[in-house]
């Protein structure tokens, strides 16, 4: 290599870095249906893999029974793909990717629980027993079970619902196929998540807990191969750049790939846009689906946050001091906001090319898309 | 029930519909069962709802204070059985909570219960998967290891440090159980938590104390150890499953009798001027006059039966010690005879001590209207046909109630009626069936409000009018705090939100809905007053103005001098020594030891034992070797009914024992059962009085006693009395059968064992029984032996009894060589008190010189503090050389008063500071003096 000792450093690591997200585990299942249209999985391979199997160190532990029931913690938000009606779309393929492992394996079939919070821990419980008592039974098909938890949810009764599920575990042998239930956390139960951290900060530990992504380069190059686009290295970095990775835009590009089955590149497809030729309405959209308009100190404090350019823990702190009068956050909350933000996927963490990859980040920017869309429902974009 | 201002639902709703979610609930339903199914006592709402909320904040490892109302019974137990079953769901993995789950409780097998282990171990050792052992240095590995889930129960008195170094060293801990009840550890428990905090923070701690236990509950609040409170209050309608039952109606019943009333008042005012009048005294003679005095009144204001009965009770059971059992009238006299430094409070003293005797003597002839009106009261109760239950003070009270029950109350009934002492440190047998009705015979100290948690319908406090108004007032105020419903919106629903991990809470607060159920009524018993007497109404001093409040304070506890061992001489004790005890056990010269012989259990007296003989013991057990009854009692008691019938069993030896009494003889014992037809030897007679069997084969002998002693329906009595101990023996011969089998198989390498309704594993019998062969038998002589000392016998044993106190000059040694003087034990009593109170007068200033002396006038010795100025000037005697210093011996000590030398001695003596002795410098005949 040509260059200066630090040239030659910085290109090394890059290519290393570069390497780490030439990754397999990292694609989303896409899935065809009969009409040609396609569906995008919120979860990784990878994710899909702790969903079936618990986290690697625990199953090793405990040398566990044949899998057939788990229990799981989805969080994100409707902008990265957790919305139930499109997971029951997509969540039917899971595990598919490993069929050498279960080739007969019919798809999961999804359901949800609709209106929890009327039904109460008991209407849970009876809802969630039914299933069981029939998969006992006859084993069909592979479920899933999905139960949204609503932000308005004391944390008494996510837990509770949590414990539920887990004191429901039939015991072994008894069930014929898969159950998996899966808790989706939106935006605003996961705060209340976070924000007992000495409730729960262990729990994530002792249970499958994911946090939905955005979509890494493998996976956007899997998916316009998928959609017979191409798939050089100039196509990936466009699309990573006007998408930002968020399932949100991604949507986006399906049907402007449908309207335009010809094309052969983004570039091609003129309804693809990228977050900073969207229309205030469609920002506004994204900003909804983002969560960040759930918690109502949250688009000023990303504001503040975006004029600092770089920022860290400390920051935030001082942010939420001025805001303590206006809305109900405490300072002391500042690494539950740090962690909800990162969580979401709002903030992206500034990782270091040089030095140790493993170092966690300690200084974070505010994702460019999530930029637009603060400042456009805060009504200062014309202005700025 | 949705309370205005959007808050939801209030803490009880809010469990029931979310009752789903509590883990193992079916074991905390009352209504399942679960527990009566095993010959427990049931799961109380008020348990069962406490224990749901903990188990909410043990999943996630924080510690909390639970007061539930009477919480003796088998309240621990349900908890421990309870916590272990938490563990085993944590180990399935169907709870996953930060501390409850499978990884961390995998390495924590033990619940460690602070507590008296010795009585507890009996109760918890009942349910046989706790696998309770008590923790000591010697608790074998294998009952510890990591495998094997284990109940360890830890004293804590002895030595707090060393209870906490025994856990950190050998358990591993899932959860403590902080057992502050009165059974428990009591007041001590904030400093254990203390300390258990600092050693295991992790570790989640749960403390069970009694509700509405004031001093209890006020250091919990102070210790932050605690965690969070819990008050399981009266008025709290519990959520589950529990038929709803309005809580206690407390009546405050004054009963007239206008003269013991006028007296008892008149003399709590003389006692209370005394009180303020002693301020100026020095506090040791404070602590050491008042108290007696005070004792002697309480116990005249709450006496139910007649004074004599009791004073005749209290003799029989005197017993000195730390806290010794004395007559009533003795206390007077002790008391009596107080001297104070100022006038005013002697003055005083004389006054209260006049009023105390003349109220007791009043006392003493009279029927009070007490008396009366426990008996009315009962007779309302019996007639009603409830459950009815009666809180005394003492265990001497309880004997003395059941022999009034057995005198007037129709025998069908006595099972209804259950008696309990409210200072009986044991765990409470009442049982959790609701009482119609209890009385409150005796006075409610701050220590003993805790009872009126008890669950009953109606609650009837007997008092004096003059004590009427502060006795309503502490009843109302304790109601106030915790009878009185919890907030809808207050801590608790906090702690079921879990909206409680960041402060602590106290749930101090109550609902200010209602005014307090308690209200006062007038018995119009006058009492009988043979003298008549006058009822004259006293007018508290404007000064004392909260002199009642005094009634209420705790009694000052009388103390005396230490307790002393069980000395080898004590002729009425067998010292036993084991193959397997290095220390050898005392035991009552005429208890009977149960030995294992070929396949049989047989009792013998100890003195019948021989080397080799395999007796069986308790092994945590405060009376080592078993007996009969207390294998009987280990096994068997527990299942229902069965006590009941130990209980009217045991009437046999209370009648047998007031027959002995007022036959005098056992002669006569027998002849009045010849009389009544039933014939029986010297030798049965004998084993009767001495309690060595349940009672006899033939009922008539039985029904001879209720005759003699004209009980109630004295024919019905006798065979109920005698059905009772046909059930008991025949139990008790059917354990001795299954324990026999037992040990036996035991030796034959079995793994459980079933004794009565009990299966048990063997370690389990392990922890409660053990065999021991005898390897000696240690008798003292039944009469001590004369002491036939020397003059210098008596010097020598004084001077190793009491060290680097006395000396003897060698002139002294002389003298004592050449005295005649015959009386040694006299000798010996006057240098034991020099030894002892004199040394400690003048080097310790602890005395004053008129008391030191006193204690020699009563010994029959006399001072003299010098010789005349004429004798000293006459004769150089006086004068001695002491290291190289002249000192004056004028001082002397006057052992009879005679010129007979064998009936005189004189002893000199000088004390010197710079040694610290008592120097004796004479110790014989007469010196000269002037008239010689």
């Amino acid at each position: 290599m040509v260059g200066s000792k630090a040239e030659v450093e910085e290109k090394l690591n890059q290519a290393i870095h570069n390497i780490d997200f030439d990754d397999p585990l990292g694609g989303h299942a896409i899935v065809t249906d009969a009409n040609q249209g396609h569906h995008l999985s919120p979860l990784t391979y990878r994710d899909e893999k702790i969903l079936i199997n618990g986290t690697s160190a625990q199953a090793r532990e405990r040398h566990e029974r044949e899998n057939l029931y788990s229990v799981a913690i989805l969080a994100g938000s409707e902008a990265l793909g957790l919305d139930i009606e499109r997971l029951k779309l997509a969540l039917p393929a899971l595990g598919t990717y490993e069929l050498h492992n279960s080739t007969k394996r019919l798809p999961y079939d999804v359901k949800h629980i609709p209106d929890l919070v009327s039904k109460g821990l008991g209407g849970f419980r009876t809802w969630l027993d039914g299933f069981l008592t029939l998969r006992s039974a006859t084993g069909a098909t592979p479920l899933m079970l999905l139960v949204p938890l609503e932000g308005a949810m004391p944390i008494a009764m996510m837990l509770d619902l949590i414990d539920i599920a887990h004191e429901l575990v039939p015991p072994a042998g008894k069930l014929k196929n898969c159950v998996r239930v899966v808790f989706l956390l939106s935006p605003k139960a996961l705060w209340n998540w976070l924000r007992h951290p000495n409730l729960t900060l262990e729990r994530e530990k002792l249970q499958t807990f994911i946090e939905v992504d955005r979509w890494g380069k493998t996976a956007l190059s899997h998916l316009l191969s998928q959609l017979g686009l191409s798939t050089g290295p100039n196509e990936i970095l466009r699309l990573m750049q006007a998408s930002q990775g968020w399932h949100f835009s991604l949507l986006q590009l399906l049907q402007a790939s449908a309207k335009q089955p010809k094309a052969r590149g983004i570039q091609e497809l003129t309804t693809f846009l990228p977050f900073e030729e969207f229309k205030p309405k469609r920002l506004q959209e994204f900003a909804n689906k983002t969560g960040l308009m759930d918690l109502d100190w949250a688009p000023e404090l990303l504001l503040s946050l975006e004029r600092t350019g770089r920022f860290d823990i400390g920051e935030i702190e001082i942010i939420l001091q001025d805001l303590q009068e206006q809305y109900n956050i405490d300072p002391t909350q500042a690494p539950a906001v740090l962690r909800w933000l990162e969580r979401l996927r709002l903030v992206d963490p500034i990782v270091s090319t040089r030095g140790p990859a493993f170092n966690a980040p300690t200084s974070y920017q505010v994702n460019p898309s999530v930029a637009l869309a603060v400042k456009d429902v805060l009504r200062i974009g014309s202005t700025a | 029930m949705n309370a205005p201002g959007g808050l939801g639902p209030g803490w009880q709703d809010a469990l029931r519909q979310d009752w789903i979610a509590v883990p193992a609930r079916e074991i905390l339903d009352p209504v399942a069962g679960y527990f009566t199914a095993h010959g427990f006592n049931p799961m109380t709402s008020a348990e069962g709802s406490a224990f749901a909320v903990y188990a909410r904040l043990f999943k996630h490892g924080m510690s909390q204070a639970l007061m539930l109302p009477a919480a003796g019974g088998d309240t621990l137990l349900h908890l421990s059985y309870y916590l272990h079953r938490l563990r085993q769901e944590a180990m399935q993995d169907v709870i996953r909570a930060p501390w409850l789950n499978y990884h961390c409780m995998r390495e924590r097998p033990h619940l460690v219960v602070l507590t008296r282990p010795l009585i507890r171990h009996h109760q918890l050792a009942r349910e046989s998967d706790l696998h309770t052992t008590i923790l000591r240095s010697s608790t074998p590995a294998a009952l510890l290891s990591a495998a094997r889930l284990a109940t360890l129960l830890v004293g804590s008195d002895a030595d707090p440090a060393a209870a906490l170094q025994l856990i950190a060293s050998r358990t591993r801990p899932f959860a403590f159980v902080i057992d502050a009840t009165p059974s428990g550890v009591g007041e001590g428990a904030c400093a254990l938590l203390a300390a258990l905090a600092e050693q295991f923070p992790d570790v989640p701690r749960v403390t069970l104390a009694a509700l509405g236990d004031p001093v209890v509950t006020a250091g919990l609040a102070q210790c932050k150890a605690a965690g969070h409170l819990w008050h399981a209050r009266l008025g709290d309608a519990m959520p589950v499953n529990a038929a709803s039952s309005p809580p206690s109606q407390f009546v405050i019943a004054a009963v007239a009798d206008p003269i013991t009333n006028a007296s008892l008042a008149s003399a709590f005012a003389a006692v209370q001027t005394l009180r303020e009048a002693c301020q100026h005294e020095p506090a040791p003679l404070r602590a050491t006059q008042l108290p007696p005095l005070s004792k002697v009144l309480n116990q005249l204001r709450s006496v139910f039966v007649p004074l004599a009965a009791l004073e005749e009770q209290l003799t029989r059971d005197t017993r000195p010690g730390r806290f010794p059992i004395l007559s009533l009238h003795r206390w007077l006299d002790k008391t009596a005879s107080a001297t104070f430094q100022y006038g005013v409070t002697h003055a005083a003293h004389a006054a209260a001590v006049a009023a105390v005797r003349l109220t007791y003597d009043q006392m003493l002839i009279a029927v009070t209207g007490r008396e009366q009106a426990l008996l009315a009261l009962l007779d309302q109760c019996c007639a009603k046909r409830g459950r009815v239950g009666i809180l005394v003070g003492t265990q001497i009270e309880v004997c003395l109630l059941q022999a009034v029950l057995d005198r007037h109350v129709e025998c069908s009934l006595h099972d209804q009626i259950v008696l309990q002492a409210m200072d009986c440190g044991r765990i409470n047998a009442l049982g959790a069936t609701r009482f119609q009705h209890i009385l409150v015979m005796g006075t409610l100290w701050p220590s003993r409000l805790h009872w009126l948690g008890l669950d009953s319908e109606r609650m009837t406090v007997v008092c004096y009018p003059f004590e009427q108004s502060s006795t309503e007032r502490q009843v109302q105020r304790w109601w106030m705090q915790h009878g009185a419903p919890s907030p809808a919106h207050g801590d608790k629903k906090r702690f079921w939100q879990l909206d409680c991990s960041e402060h602590r809470l106290l749930d101090a607060a109550v609902a200010l809905l209602q005014s307090p159920p308690v209200s006062t009524s007038q018995l119009a018993h006058v009492g009988v007053h043979p003298k008549g007497g006058k009822a004259v109404e006293i007018l508290a001093p404007d000064r004392h103005e909260d002199w009642m409040a005094y009634l209420m304070a705790p009694p000052d506890e009388a103390s005396a001098e230490t307790e002393a061992d069980a000395s080898p001489q004590d002729p009425y004790v067998v010292w036993v020594h084991t193959e397997e005890h290095a220390q050898p056990i005392a035991w009552p010269r005429s208890r009977t030891a149960l030995v294992l012989q070929a396949e049989e259990i047989v009792a013998r007296l100890p003195e019948q034992l021989v080397p080799g003989d395999e007796i069986i013991m308790l092994v945590n057990n405060e009376e080592r070797i078993a007996t009969q009854a207390s294998l009987f009692e280990l096994f068997v008691a527990e299942s229902t009914g069965l006590d009941q019938f130990v209980q009217i069993a045991d009437k046999w030896q209370g009648l047998i024992d007031t027959a002995r009494v007022k036959l005098k003889t056992l002669k006569a014992l027998r002849a009045k059962f010849k009389a009544g037809g039933v014939d029986v030897t010297d030798q049965t007679v004998r084993n009767w009085v001495q309690h060595q069997v349940i009672g006899p084969l033939d009922g008539k002998a039985i029904q001879v006693l209720t005759q003699y002693l004209e009980l109630k329906s004295p024919d019905k009595l006798a065979s109920h009395i005698h059905r009772a101990i046909e059930k008991v023996r025949a139990q008790r011969r059917a354990i001795g059968r299954d324990m026999t089998a037992a040990i036996l198989e035991r030796r034959a390498g079995a793994d459980t064992v079933s004794i009565g309704k009990m299966k048990l594993n063997v370690d389990a019998l392990d922890g409660m029984v053990e065999v021991c062969r005898v390897l000696q038998i240690v008798l003292p002589p039944l009469v001590p032996q004369p002491v036939n000392d020397t003059l210098a016998d008596v010097v020598a044993r004084i001077m190793t009894l009491h060290p680097g106190r006395l000396w003897f000059t060698s002139a002294a040694t002389r003298s004592l060589a050449q005295c005649q003087f015959k009386d040694a034990a006299h000798f010996g009593d006057c240098l034991a008190l020099m030894a002892t109170q004199l040394h400690d007068m003048y080097f310790q200033k602890i005395s004053r010189i008129d008391e030191v002396l006193k204690a020699f006038t009563n010994k029959q010795v006399s001072f003299a503090p010098k010789m005349a100025a004429t004798t000293q000037g006459r004769f150089d005697v006086y004068q001695r050389l002491y290291h190289g210093k002249r000192v004056d011996i004028g001082k002397h000590f006057r052992l009879g008063a005679n010129y007979d030398p064998t009936r005189t001695m004189r002893i000199h003596f000088h004390v010197d500071e710079s040694d610290q002795l008592v120097v004796i410098h004479h110790a014989g005949v007469h010196l000269p003096t002037n008239a010689d």
